[in-house]
């Protein structure tokens, strides 16, 4: 017995469109895309991740393997087998793992950011910094304050070392 | 009709039944089920309380969604990298995002917890361990585990940081005696 599907007005249209195979695969449009796609400097990144390091990507957070936004480093997660957290400096592979990480989240949004200095509060990754969206961690920066500059240039090709430095620098708080 | 009706009711009972139990049936997480059966039973000789089970993650059973009077922060400290020796009468301090500090000491397990109605912290965390003169700071804050063997589990690893420990080698720091009978 053969299946009746009812499909009315305009989406007959796009049915019938979809069934002859007129539109562009969803491959096609990934690569249309993925060609004008710009992430923010590689170059740049050490220094932005060193400061990630103890506000997000500690072995608790974004220091874990399940997480799509996965940072390495000497203060967490690490890529080679042979270490381990609070040993060796960060290596470049694991500089170059966390930036992968970091741009593959939502390139398209990402690349606009960088390219047309859309508003950065169109990424997760700064909404759920500054707490604008839920974030299981809670908010990590203020609009403004040294974590979100050092992160926002950075994403908005304007990448200033200073703020990076002052939140890397971060010292263990005094207990008085 | 009565003989059709006695199915309607024992369906309407069973129905009942289920959705009442639906809410209970919704508070079991299997993954958490799952990690603490991996536990295993307790320890020979040690019933349950304060010296049991140490080095294990206290807060998988200790919090709203386990079975045990719930705790904010918990764990055991050891006195060097190597060793599974425990260490009593460690100050452990904390200080988190608001500057809110609180101190407890490890017991004669070389645990300590604390409840959530002692020191209900805020992220990040830092803490610091000190028993006379050592004194050893934590390298990266705390932000959301409240159980140390969440990260400091053994061995170590490209993911965990291994057992918490007070001094880095007994061969060339004093290694502190412990005060327990």
């Amino acid at each position: 017995m053969p299946i009746k599907i009812k499909v009315a007005g305009w989406s007959r249209v796009g049915f019938t469109l979809l069934l002859l195979g007129c539109g562009p695969s969803l491959a096609e449009q990934t690569r249309e895309q993925g060609a004008l796609l710009v992430a923010p400097s590689q170059e740049d990144f050490p220094e932005v991740a060193d400061a990630l390091q103890l506000s997000c990507a500690t072995l608790d957070c974004h220091g874990q393997v399940g997480r799509n936004l996965r940072i390495y480093g000497f203060g967490g997660l690490r890529l080679s087998d042979i270490d381990s957290p609070g040993g060796d400096p960060t290596t470049d592979l694991e500089y170059l793992a966390s930036y992968d990480s970091l741009v593959g989240l939502e390139p398209e949004a990402l690349s606009r950011v960088v390219t047309l200095q859309a508003d950065p509060n169109q990424l997760s990754l700064v909404r759920k910094t500054r707490g604008i969206e839920h974030h299981k961690g809670g908010q990590r920066a203020l609009t403004g304050d040294a974590l979100d500059r050092c992160l926002v240039l950075w994403l908005t090709g304007r990448f200033d070392p200073e703020p990076c430095v002052q939140v890397a620098d971060a010292s263990h708080p005094e207990i008085e | 009709m009565m003989l059709g009706s006695i199915p309607r009711l024992a369906a309407r009972k069973v129905l009942g039944a289920a959705l009442l139990s639906a809410p209970l049936v919704g508070c079991f997480d299997p993954a958490q089920d799952g990690v603490v059966d991996s536990l295993g039973p307790e320890a020979a000789g040690v019933p349950p309380g304060p010296l049991h089970r140490p080095g294990q993650p206290c807060v998988l059973c200790h919090s709203e969604a386990g079975d045990a009077p719930p705790f904010s922060m918990a764990g055991t400290v050891y006195v060097d990298a190597d060793s599974l020796t425990p260490i009593d009468d460690v100050t452990v301090t904390f200080i988190d995002v608001f500057g809110q500090t609180f101190s407890t000491t490890t017991n004669c397990a070389g645990s300590f917890f604390l409840r959530p109605s002692d020191y209900s912290w805020e992220g990040p965390i830092w803490v610091s361990l000190q028993r006379d003169e050592v004194l050893r700071e934590m390298e990266t804050p705390i932000f959301r585990d409240g159980s140390c063997t969440g990260c400091h589990d053994d061995p170590v690893g490209p993911a965990s940081a291994g057992h918490v420990f007070l001094i880095d080698d007994p061969l060339v720091e004093e290694a502190p005696v412990s005060r327990c009978p």
